[in-house]
Parts: C-alpha cells; sequence; structure tokens
C-alpha cells in the first residue's frame, strides 16, 4: 500500500533508527554489528485476509524465535523480532565471540540463550518502535520483550486475531563479521496511526525531493 | 509508615532493587544489595550509582538511562553478554541479569533496576528439535481437525476461507472454480438413512479428490456442496476434471445408487473480474444443470428404491403389475383423469415405500408380529411420505402414500382420518391391495378363493373400505 518512494522513505528513515541499534549492539557484543534493512512493507490486513507468507523473507518459513514487545499509548501494537529457529543459536554464538561458529548445534538453545535473544530483540525493537514514535511525534510506553520459540502459523493467527490492521513488515538482515542472519521485524499496529504514519512519510518524501 | 512497609517488602525480595532519580543519584537500594556489597542504603543515598560502581559509566548504559527517563523504553541486559553490573563484596564469580524500566511517582521520574542473580541458573538446555517436533504433531492435529470435514477429510470452509487469499492473486491465474452439488442427497438420506446419505458423500469426494490434481484445492463447502479451485488453469482443464468426476461417478456404485453430481465452473482470467463475481457464475451453471441432471439422478434413485421395496418385501413385480392394472380399472371407472391415473399407477407400485427403513427381520417376519414390531410397521406411510415429499417426481403422490391404511371409519393408521379426507387413490389402492394379498396369499399364508376375497371386501365396506369404491369393484370382477 506504499509507493516505491514512500517506501524508500520509510527504509531510510529505519535504517536510521536502527543504526543506533547496530552500534549499542556493537558496543555490547565488543565486535561490528551490521544491521541493514533490504525491505519494508506496510500491508493493510483487512484487505489482504491476513497474513501472507510470502511476505516474510524465505528464510522465515518455518518455526521461529520471536522476541515480542507490546508498546501502548497514542501509537499501540505489538513488534516482534523473528530469527528462523535454526538461526537463532548461531546469532546468539555470533554475540558470544564464539570461537568455532560453524561448529554451532543449531538444535539446543539454553535458558542464557534466550536471554541473549531478549536483548538483541530489545535493543532492536526499542530502536524500530522507538523512531516510529518519534515520526509519529508521541509518547510510547513500552512492555519488556518476551522471548518464545513459534511456528509461523501461530504468527499468522496473532496476526489475524490481533485488533491492529496494519502490519509493517521490515527485513531486517543481521551480519557480525562476515555471517549473516536474515530476519524480521513485524509492528503490528492500528488504524488510528496510520494516517499520521503515511503523512509523516509524504513529508520526508518532499523534503527528500526538495533537495 | 507506608514508605517503611514497602522498603519492608522490598528487603524480603531476593531480587536486587535499586531505584535512581532522574540524575541517577541512588534514592533506594534493598536488603539484597545490601548482603550483596556490604554498603548499607544510608551509605549509597544521593550517590551517583556510575561514581560507585563505574561499569555504568560506559555509554551504552548512560543511553539506556537516558532512553528509560526520555523515551520510555525500558531495557533487558543478559549476563550472557554483560557477566554482571554489581560484584559481590568478596569478588567471587556471579552472573546477573539486569532489567532497567521507567518507574513514575507522582510527577516525577525514577528508573528502577532489577537485578537478577544467575550464576546458578540450571543449564536448562531446550532441546529445538524435540520442541519443534512436539509442537509441530499438536498443529497438525489441530490444523487437521479446524480446517478437515470430518466425514470426508477434504478441507472444510473454514479452511477454504482461511486460505482463499492464496488464490486471490494474479500468480493464479487463470484460476477456475468449480462448484459441485450431490443430486438426491436429502432424498438418499430419507429413503435409505443417513448412514447411505454419508456414504454418498464420501464416495462423491473421493472421486472429487481423485479426478483433481495434486496443487487443486478440494473443499467441502456445506451439506451437499463442493468447491474445487484449480489454480492456473482455464476452461479446458476444468472441463477435463468436470468429465472425469462424471464418468467415475458412473462407474461407481453405492447400495445401488450411482453417485451423481452436477457441476458449473467459471473462469477467473483476470484480477478485474471480481472473485465473488466469478463464484456466482460457477454457481449458477451449476444450478442450471442440476435442473435437468437432478431429475435423471432422482429417477435414479427411485427405480433403486422400487428394486430395494421388492426385495425387502417380497413383493414381486406381478404384484405390482396387478395392482396397477387393478386400481386402473377402477379409475377409469371413475372417470380419472389422465393425471390422476398415472398417480394411481405410481402409487400401486410404490404404496409401501416407507418399508425400505424398517428393518428386514421385522417385515419378513413370518409369525405373528409384537406390539413394538407393530409399531415399527405402522410408521411405514408415515416414512413413506416424508421420502416421496423430498423428490419431485414423488411429491404427487405423498398423500396417496401416507393415507392407504386410513379406514373408512377413521380407525386406521397413522392419522385415522375418515371417509373422502382419505385421498382417493388411496382409498383405491387399500381395496386392490387387500383383494390381491388375499387371492395371491403371502410365502408363508396360501391365497383364498376369489369368491371369498370378494365377499370380504364387501363386509368390509364402510368400515375398513370406501363402499362405492368396493361396490365398483365388485361389478367389475364378480
Amino acid at each position: 500500500m506504499l509507493t516505491k518512494s514512500q517506501e524508500d522513505a520509510l527504509k531510510e528513515f529505519i535504517n536510521i533508527a536502527i543504526g543506533d541499534a547496530a552500534s549499542l549492539l556493537s558496543e555490547m557484543v565488543n565486535k561490528k554489528v551490521q544491521l541493514s534493512i533490504p525491505e519494508v512493507k506496510l500491508i493493510d490486513l483487512e484487505e489482504n485476509c491476513g497474513l501472507d507468507k510470502q511476505l516474510l523473507p524465505q528464510a522465515l518459513q518455518g518455526h521461529v524465535v520471536s522476541s515480542s514487545i507490546r508498546f501502548g499509548t497514542q501509537f499501540n501494537g505489538q513488534a516482534q523480532l523473528v530469527f528462523p529457529a535454526d538461526k537463532s543459536k548461531l546469532l546468539v554464538a555470533m554475540c558470544l565471540g564464539e570461537e568455532d561458529i560453524d561448529s554451532v548445534s543449531a538444535d539446543e538453545l539454553t535458558d542464557a540463550d534466550f536471554d541473549v535473544i531478549r536483548e538483541i530483540g530489545n535493543v532492536i525493537l526499542n530502536a524500530v518502535v522507538g523512531g516510529l514514535g518519534n515520526l509519529l511525534e508521541v509518547k510510547i510506553e513500552y512492555d519488556l520483550p518476551e522471548v518464545n520459540l513459534l511456528s509461523l502459523l501461530e504468527i499468522e493467527e496473532e496476526v489475524d486475531f490481533a485488533e491492529d490492521n496494519y502490519l509493517l513488515i521490515i527485513h531486517n538482515d543481521f551480519v557480525v563479521e562476515e555471517t549473516t542472519v536474515k530476519g524480521s521485524v513485524l509492528v503490528m499496529m492500528s488504524i488510528y496511526s496510520i494516517s499520521y504514519l503515511l503523512n509523516q512519510i509524504n513529508q520526508i518524501v518532499d523534503d527528500i525531493y526538495a533537495e | 509508615m507506608r514508605n517503611n512497609f514497602f522498603a519492608s517488602v522490598l528487603d524480603k525480595v531476593d531480587v536486587g532493587v535499586i531505584v535512581l532519580d532522574k540524575d541517577l543519584n541512588i534514592v533506594f537500594w534493598n536488603n539484597y544489595l545490601v548482603e550483596l556489597t556490604g554498603k548499607e542504603l544510608a551509605e549509597v543515598k544521593g550517590e551517583k550509582l556510575a561514581k560507585l560502581y563505574l561499569v555504568f559509566g560506559r555509554s551504552i548504559y548512560q543511553k539506556f538511562f537516558t532512553d528509560v527517563l526520555e523515551k520510555n523504553q525500558g531495557m533487558f541486559c543478559s549476563g550472557a553478554l554483560h557477566q554482571f553490573f554489581i560484584p559481590p563484596q568478596d569478588q567471587s564469580y556471579i552472573r546477573q541479569n539486569m532489567q532497567l524500566e521507567p518507574l513514575l511517582v507522582g510527577e516525577e521520574k525514577y528508573i528502577l533496576i532489577q537485578l537478577f542473580d544467575i550464576t546458578n541458573q540450571d543449564k536448562r538446555v531446550k532441546s529445538l528439535k524435540k520442541e519443534i517436533k512436539k509442537r509441530k504433531e499438536a498443529e497438525k492435529k489441530i490444523r487437521y481437525l479446524t480446517f478437515r470435514d470430518s466425514l470426508t477429510g477434504l478441507y472444510n470452509r473454514t479452511y477454504f476461507t482461511e486460505e482463499f487469499h492464496r488464490y486471490n492473486t494474479e500468480r493464479q491465474l487463470p484460476l477456475t472454480i468449480v462448484i459441485g452439488d450431490v443430486n438426491g442427497l436429502k432424498l438418499t438420506n430419507d429413503a435409505f438413512g443417513h448412514q447411505v446419505g454419508d456414504r454418498l458423500l464420501i464416495e462423491v469426494a473421493k472421486i472429487m479428490k481423485r479426478a483433481c490434481r495434486e496443487e487443486d484445492l478440494v473443499a467441502r463447502w456445506g451439506g451437499d456442496e463442493f468447491i474445487i479451485f484449480l489454480p492456473q488453469s482455464g476452461e479446458g482443464v476444468a472441463k477435463r476434471i468436470c468429465e472425469d468426476i462424471k464418468a467415475y461417478c458412473q462407474k461407481t456404485e453405492l447400495e445401488f445408487i450411482e453417485p451423481s453430481i452436477s457441476l458449473g465452473y467459471a473462469v477467473r482470467e483476470s484480477m478485474k473480474q471480481s472473485f465473488d463475481e466469478v463464484f456466482k457464475e460457477a454457481e449458477d451453471r451449476m444450478y442450471r444443470n442440476k435442473l435437468s441432471e437432478s431429475k435423471s439422478a432422482h429417477s435414479n434413485i427411485i427405480a433403486t428404491m422400487k428394486h430395494t421395496l421388492m426385495e425387502k418385501t417380497y413383493e414381486t413385480s406381478e404384484h405390482a403389475q396387478r395392482l396397477k392394472e387393478l386400481a386402473l380399472q377402477i379409475g377409469r371407472k371413475l372417470d380419472l383423469a389422465d393425471y390422476q391415473l398415472s398417480e394411481l399407477s405410481l402409487l400401486a407400485e410404490l404404496h409401501d415405500l416407507g418399508k425400505i427403513a424398517i428393518s428386514e427381520e421385522i417385515i419378513q417376519k413370518p409369525g405373528p408380529l409384537s406390539d413394538e414390531e407393530w409399531q415399527q410397521i405402522k410408521k411405514h406411510p408415515q416414512i413413506g411420505f416424508q421420502i416421496a415429499e423430498s423428490s419431485s417426481e414423488l411429491s404427487n403422490i405423498a398423500q396417496g402414500i401416507l393415507n392407504h391404511h386410513e379406514w373408512w371409519d377413521g380407525s386406521g393408521y397413522p392419522r385415522g382420518v375418515r371417509g373422502k379426507q382419505i385421498p382417493l387413490i388411496s382409498r383405491i389402492i387399500s381395496v386392490v391391495d387387500a383383494y390381491d394379498v388375499m387371492t395371491q396369499g403371502r410365502p408363508y399364508q396360501s391365497g383364498i378363493s376369489k369368491e371369498e376375497a370378494l365377499k370380504e371386501l364387501q363386509d368390509c365396506a364402510g368400515t375398513q373400505f370406501d363402499p362405492r369404491i368396493v361396490e365398483i369393484f365388485i361389478d367389475l370382477f364378480a
């Protein structure tokens, strides 16, 4: 539902917000962490009769580890960072600086691993939701993230049953040193926020073309 | 008092609790921290946390604090990445998780810090593979129950509505929708019972599945309605699949019934055609086909019913034939119109239609019936009536069937109506049937002579039989 230039503007904006998260994470893990946003999509869930799996990156077509926060007040909804379950251990190992990343077993996650995922999710989601809050010029309240192992079906159900009408899908590549893990940030928003958000995006588009 | 109360509660909890004011000075820390660091609250109160513990001076924590105060953003910091935040006084190895959250008291904003000791956290390992396998199985089961029709195993309407959006894309064009409606389901249910009706639906589902391709979606839409989506397929494929379904139906026989399904399809060539429009077109075509096809399906079922009826009641086609002839002669004598004569002829064949739903043991029992068995037998006019009502070919004799055991004096069954309230064709069949049974006998009982039978009819005229019809009968055959 976004035009190409609106999509580009939003992508640019989220890239900046997420850049902060990347430098925070770099400092936390003592390594260069790059977060990039190859794609951003805004979907009208009613029009599309729910979440179409094809809109998610290929890597997310099975089980995922999700770190999610609810946020509220004038701008409310839920945001979640999802990574393919079989890549989440690799992500943790990358952050903890484990030597032999190739030999990491994707199968077992400890509580400490879940904590790391929770923290990464916290940093990224705060950046994204905070960024959107800035764009909308509203104050937001946040919960701390919850981490879960979910199937894509459960995510679809969450999206379907949520009262929010719009879904922002942010494809998110997480790069530490040579290794990339592909994830997504899903932000469910209510109809209330959307027109204002579009308005603000248009503002950015105008600014770009004015330059 | 209130402050003391809450402070005492916080002193008891097994979590480190620190409250900072907006200048990052310590306002409160609980007993957990006193024990951990050896520092009393009085010693640290008013001090900057970053001055006591230099680690908090790092830019990331300063940013977290700012985010809490300015943006309301909480933060979770894991021991795995940060090790610890506030070390124990004996400098022993420790790992802590930390949680930062905004805390608003009146107008004042504070930072609530909670520290959790995870040094001895169980190394609880979740086996993802096992967990995922378990979940997949559970999901599969739930998905199956939610999205499958329990009778036919096909997808149900819920699934269809859920998955519809997948087919609502340009990529799937041309998309053909086929609507199918099973012919004679109600008739089958009424005549042969729901078990046979269910088997008919299962058979039809199997046929549809067999005729369709792997990528097609076949679902049971409602009672006797089915729907098929043929993605990326136009008229050619649809035609072939419909023909295959028909051909498979002809080859299948179920309790002597040949499954019959009316089909209609429409092709969505472009996204400009609305889905509803295409659906409606397919449905309209199906209904048009049904108009002609259901008639032949019904006659098919009726033929089967006649066959089953004869087998069950030991009635022979000769008996039916004799009844027909006798009844028609009376009918002609009464100057009945042609349509009445054909009703009479049909009723002669099918007046005992309801008996196909009554157990064979009762119908074929050679000796006298028990009360209960007799009650069962007495239901057959009503059952026959229902069956006839659900078929347009038989509905005109439904009343005739219902009333063929009524007596002229009102002492018959099922309703005890009397005289001319009983349809004429029923009154005629009642006489000729009694006569034929008396003269021809039953497998277990030999017949009586024509004279004896006529005498019996005469004796019962005015009680069991319409006296005028008995009179005509005797005139004709004496």
